[in-house]
């Protein structure tokens, strides 16, 4: 006992406080702001291959203004998250229901897992060639290379949520008199519900990062293609602010399913 | 209602008998209790009643019907409550009915019943996770007594529940029962529960499960008129109580000496 105790407090006592987690990460931030601003300006490297944060903060604000590769920056945005969210409720919508489902009647599961288990392991870029044959490459391409990257997650965590549901409440449904759908609507989902919103967030990360890839290939808006086009005239600054856009949108999408998951996670957690 | 049943379990390529020829019926508004050691089958037997668990061999059968799957006729109370964490209390008592199809009204009707009944007063809108042990079990107890089920099972319903909490809950099952007799299959691992609520009780063997004995308490209570004492300790103190009490443990415990006999031992090993 005295042992354990022990061992709690130093792991109390070696656990970082908000306030210092908070010090640290301004701390990261400010090293790599700072390395990237001393390599930048040491010359060492072209200022064409490597313009430092200030450069790149003023691009930011230039291309906010004045459209580049035919649009703004916050246009490019804004298109990119069109094609996301489209993907992504989709690929919600589907793998959510389908994981569910798969995890409630078994005929399903045994027929959909093979095909599933092989085709997930095609990376959503390689989809590309095929969005693009298939679907074209305005809204319908990109759509399903997103999907292709945010499904997996949906279907997997939503599956495996439905698995682990307490037996002994699916049992007391069923001697309640329940059907199959009805135990879906009202134990499944809401059992299942914390680890459906971690697959929502996990898939989220995945399925923004896949259209960042399709956009490199397929559209003519959006920031990939902004950052494309920069590439192609050399324009390293504003390869870099597509890079930071990506960067804080990711981020951005990530808290918000973050705090999601903790709401559902809190009014969830009491009982397991 | 169980007629020569048999039960295998597959653990890897071993079979283990968990119950052999178990045959025994229980009657109209009859409450039956099992009693028998850890691990001989006895909640196997109640999961084969609610459709949730199937012999291997023979027949059980209610009202006079094969058992084909779970059912709202044969209500469950679990040890573990299993109450919906995320209904509340009214909604956990009304689920059943409102698989059933029954309207709002009516509902909401027999829902405020069991709600007295079982002295929820004031939680109708609690989450399970809210209420201690013993009101949870009273909670899952009202959602099966709102279906109007032929037939209860409760499998330890009290088993998780503390020594007080439990004489409580005993008392008040009684009084449910006198208000609303039901057929009742109850298993449990103590010998006092089993005699003090049963009208009969089955005494099991250990693994795999046969029938030891039946014991009839209906009749000793009947004569003895344990139905006029109001408490349980009462009851106990009885010396009829003590009596069928002791015979019970004598029967239990005549099957703790044979596995202690090693000849025996290495067999069950």
């Amino acid at each position: 006992m005295a042992q354990l105790a022990a061992r709690g407090r130093a792991r109390l006592a070696g656990a970082p406080s908000t306030r210092e987690l908070a010090a640290l990460s301004a701390v990261g931030l400010l090293l790599f702001f700072g390395a990237w601003y001393g390599v930048a300006a040491s010359g060492w490297v072209p200022t064409r291959f490597l313009p430092g944060p200030q450069v790149v903060a003023d691009t930011i604000v230039r291309l906010a203004q004045h459209p580049y590769a035919g649009y703004t920056i916050q246009v490019h945005t804004l298109a990119s998250l069109k094609r996301f969210g489209l993907g992504f409720v989709l690929a919600a919508a589907l793998g959510v229901p389908l994981g569910l489902m798969m995890g409630w009647y078994r005929w399903l599961d045994d027929l959909v897992t093979p095909l599933f288990e092989s085709v997930r392991f095609i990376a959503p870029i390689a989809w590309v060639p095929f969005a693009a044959l298939w679907f074209g490459t305005g809204i319908g391409g990109p759509t399903l290379i997103i999907f292709s990257g945010a499904f997996p997650p949906c279907l997997i965590n939503a599956y495996r949520g439905a698995r682990q549901v307490d037996k002994v409440l699916l049992e007391a449904a069923q001697t309640l008199g329940a059907g199959g759908l009805r135990i879906i609507a009202e134990v499944l989902v809401p059992a299942a519900l914390p680890s459906i919103v971690a697959g929502l967030r996990v898939s989220a990360g995945l399925g923004w990062q896949s259209l960042i890839g399709a956009e490199l290939i397929v559209v003519s808006s959006g920031v990939g293609y902004l950052m494309v086009q920069g590439q192609t005239s050399l324009q390293t600054p504003i390869v870099m602010s597509a890079m930071v856009a990506i960067g804080v949108i990711g981020f951005v999408i990530d808290v918000a399913l973050r705090a999601l998951e903790r709401t559902v996670r809190r009014s969830w957690g009491d009982q397991t | 209602m169980f007629r020569n049943v048999n039960r295998v379990f597959r653990r890897g390529d071993q079979q283990v008998p968990a119950l052999e020829d178990v045959s025994f019926e229980v009657g109209e508004k009859e409450f039956v209790a099992i009693v028998g050691p850890s691990g001989c089958g006895k909640t196997t037997l109640l999961r084969m009643a609610a459709g949730l668990d199937f012999p291997s061999s023979g027949s059980v059968q209610v009202d006079e019907r094969e058992v084909a799957g779970p059912g709202p006729d044969r209500a469950v109370v679990f040890q573990q409550f299993a109450l919906f964490p995320w209904k509340t209390v009214q909604e956990n008592i009304g689920f059943g009915l409102r698989c059933r199809g029954t309207d709002a009204k009516a509902r909401a009707a027999i829902v405020a019943r069991y709600v007295e009944l079982m002295g929820l007063q004031g939680y109708e809108r609690a989450y399970p996770q809210q209420l201690s042990g013993g009101m949870q079990q009273r909670v899952a107890i009202a959602r099966s007594y709102a279906l109007d089920p032929d037939v209860l099972l409760m499998d330890e319903p009290f088993g998780a529940l503390d020594a007080q909490t439990r004489v409580v809950m005993q008392e008040e099952l009684v009084k449910l029962c006198r208000v609303n007799p039901r057929t009742a299959l109850f298993i449990t691992h103590s010998v006092e529960e089993a005699v003090y609520l049963a009208d009969r009780v089955v005494v099991l063997t250990r693994r795999p499960g046969r029938i030891r004995e039946i014991l009839d308490v209906a009749s000793v209570r009947r004569r003895e008129g344990w139905e006029k004492l109001q408490h349980i300790e009462e009851v106990m103190d009885l010396e009829s109580f003590v009596h069928l009490r002791t015979r019970i443990w004598r029967l239990l415990r005549e099957q703790q000496e044979n596995v202690a006999a090693p000849g025996i031992a290495a067999k069950s090993a």
